[in-house]
């Protein structure tokens, strides 16, 4: 998921920084990267460049062979071109999203990995001892002058983190241990991207790494590989329409490798990028459940599917167990209370299953009591009563950061022509948030839900946004506070520190006044100042 | 022995109100059983079993979605005040 959003991110920005390309930028990005003859990152006369196709090909498919162990390199090969294009794509165009990389360290085992290679962009050395690049830096110094330090473009100086990367992996001791497999993918990656000698290649290499992260690195760039497995792996991709190249990748995922599964959801979910992305997550960890992945490297997606599938056989466990204990206590009850009269036994087969019900009852009990943090209460009552506010809690701390995600993330959900209302609700939604979110550890004390209801103003402000009931008494003052703060982080006149407190009203009022940007949502504030 | 069967009794009353009272407001919460099941006849193990299947839902939704709100902090200025509440929803 982290690189889902890298991706949706870097391709935003590869569209709107790149408008040589009329068609969609995923296809045009994965044509880019992956036709075999003319590996033309925008396809654009400008920019296509044709390498011989035999090289290329030769240089990637040795060294994909290498790496994958021939079982899965389909499986790469297809998530590579959806994992390139957009993300390497866009760093290249944005240097902004470099400094993000570089932040992201909490990412995936291979995503860190990733991040890592982009760091050392400067980092360039012209050893082409490597066998492998030897046919592709003369092609990268025409193009790039060469790989000295301040490239002028990021792209550029990331191809040159790439090559350097190459030509470590020939170079073992000069890496970092973690490093040392990073180079290996990337020379493998080098090929094809260098032919290309272009951003798009950067990229493609970029995810090409990622996606060759799991394979076992002894990649030394030779080219021993069997050439023969190239043309068909290139041409698999040559094909260009992203769509074909989803399917592939579709397929690929379904047999993969776990680890292959997790690049493969990662590129799924890039290809799927115009598609909702809880459609993405949910069919990565679809893909992703049957598999093993590792601990340190899963998508959360995947150990989130996990998670649940495991406690779904709890569950289902937990209620078998059950039944099959009152089986057992049904068929001694009678032969029991054969020897006794009538109502003795009817009795006892009354006691029995009363029995059976409450220690089903207990069992149920006592893991609603392991769920619940900080439950200390061994008295049935209480513990109900917090497991009741618990799970208030809970739905509303979800809802909240649901809500929250939703603002956030999809900044272009919005159409044009809604121009500042979506924005006012999304901000009115935060404004629900910021108080709820300051609350919510109170409400694990069982504190009430609408502590800082009061303290916000009403205002005559319409309510897009829909509030569970429990937040009632603060809808119209959570609105408008969290439209206030909306525009309060873009005026800069210091009321953000409302954010923080979010209890002060009186703040929030005045920092009203200077908001007059949008017209729409003043119009709606003025009401309140 | 009566006596104490007595109070035993009173006080298994008491508490089989509160549960009763409590398994209802738990049927409430969980949309679940709620909307399902327009009955009165909902068992309590029925309850307490969807009690502790929705609340690990919920627990792994708020994991999901810290996951993805962390994401998006990432991706914008540190310093905003969106940035404060982004973190305040997560560190919750």
């Amino acid at each position: 998921m982290p690189l889902f959003e890298l991706l949706r991110l870097t391709k935003a920005n590869l569209e709107s920084a790149q408008d040589r390309n009329p068609s969609p930028p995923v296809d045009e990005v994965v044509e880019l990267v992956w036709k075999n003859g003319q590996i033309s990152t925008q396809s654009q006369s400008t920019r296509s460049r044709n390498i011989p196709p035999p090289q290329a090909i030769h240089q990637a498919s040795s060294s994909r062979v290498r790496e994958i162990g021939n079982s899965s390199k389909t499986t790469m090969m297809d998530e590579i071109p959806m994992s390139v294009p957009s993300l390497m794509t866009g760093m290249s165009q944005d240097d902004d999203l470099v400094p993000w990389l570089n932040h992201h360290q909490s990412l995936d085992g291979y995503c860190s990995d990733f991040l890592q290679d982009v760091s050392p962009v400067t980092v360039n050395e012209q050893e082409s001892d490597i066998v492998v690049n030897q046919t592709v830096f003369p092609l990268f110094q025409r193009q790039n002058n060469g790989n000295e330090s301040a490239p002028p473009a990021a792209s550029s100086s990331q191809y040159n983190s790439f090559q350097s990367h190459s030509v470590y992996g020939s170079d073992r001791a000069r890496e970092p241990t973690s490093q040392q497999a990073k180079p290996d993918r990337f020379t493998q990656t080098q090929e094809p991207l260098v032919a290309c000698n272009k951003p798009g290649l950067i990229n493609f290499s970029h995810f090409l790494r990622p996606a060759t992260l799991a394979k076992p690195n002894n990649l030394q760039g030779g080219n021993e590989k069997s050439p023969q497995r190239s043309p068909n792996v290139f041409q698999t991709r040559v094909l260009g329409a992203k769509e074909t190249v989803d399917k592939a990748l579709n397929e690929s995922v379904a047999s993969a490798t776990p680890k292959d599964n997790q690049k493969a959801c990662l590129i799924s979910e890039d290809s799927c990028r115009k598609d909702q992305e809880s459609e993405k997550a949910v069919v990565c960890s679809s893909v992703g459940s049957g598999n093993s992945p590792d601990g340190p490297s899963e998508s959360p997606s995947l150990s989130l599917k996990r998670k649940h599938s495991d406690t779904q056989d709890i569950d289902c466990h937990s209620e078998d167990v059950e039944e099959e204990s009152g089986d057992g206590r049904k068929e001694t009850a009678p032969s029991r209370a054969g020897n006794g009269s009538k109502r003795s036994r009817s009795a006892e087969v009354h006691n029995l299953s009363e029995r059976r019900r409450r220690d089903r009852i207990n069992e149920k009990m006592r893991s609603l009591q392991e769920l619940i943090p900080n439950c200390n209460k061994v008295d049935k009552a209480s513990m109900l009563d917090e497991a009741i506010e618990y799970l208030k809690s809970l739905q509303l701390q979800v809802q909240i950061m649901s809500m929250a995600s939703g603002y956030y993330m999809p900044p272009v959900m919005f159409p044009p022509g809604m121009g500042h209302y979506p924005a006012a609700a999304a901000a009115m939604a935060m404004g629900m948030g910021m108080p709820y979110a300051m609350g919510l550890p109170d409400l694990s004390r069982g504190g009430p839900l609408v502590n800082h209801g009061p303290q916000f103003q009403v205002s005559g402000m319409q309510q897009p946004v829909s509030m569970p009931m429990a937040m009632p008494r603060v809808s119209s003052g959570g609105f408008f506070t969290g439209s206030s703060m909306m525009d309060m982080n873009k005026s800069d006149d210091g009321s953000t520190r409302d954010l923080s407190s979010s209890k002060d009203q009186t703040k929030n009022n005045n920092s009203l006044k200077p908001i007059k940007r949008k017209p729409a949502s003043s119009d709606q504030f003025s009401g309140s100042s | 022995m009566s006596s104490s069967r007595r109070s035993r009794q009173a006080s298994s009353r008491i508490s089989d109100d509160q549960i009763t009272d409590l398994i209802s407001k738990l049927r409430q919460s969980i949309p679940e059983i709620r909307q399902n099941r327009r009955s009165n006849t909902v068992s309590a193990s029925k309850v307490l079993q969807e009690t502790c299947n929705y609340i690990r839902n919920l627990n792994k939704e708020a994991d999901d979605l810290s996951d993805r709100l962390s994401q998006l902090l990432e991706t914008i200025d540190p310093n905003s005040p969106q940035a404060a509440i982004i973190r305040s929803l997560i560190n919750e």
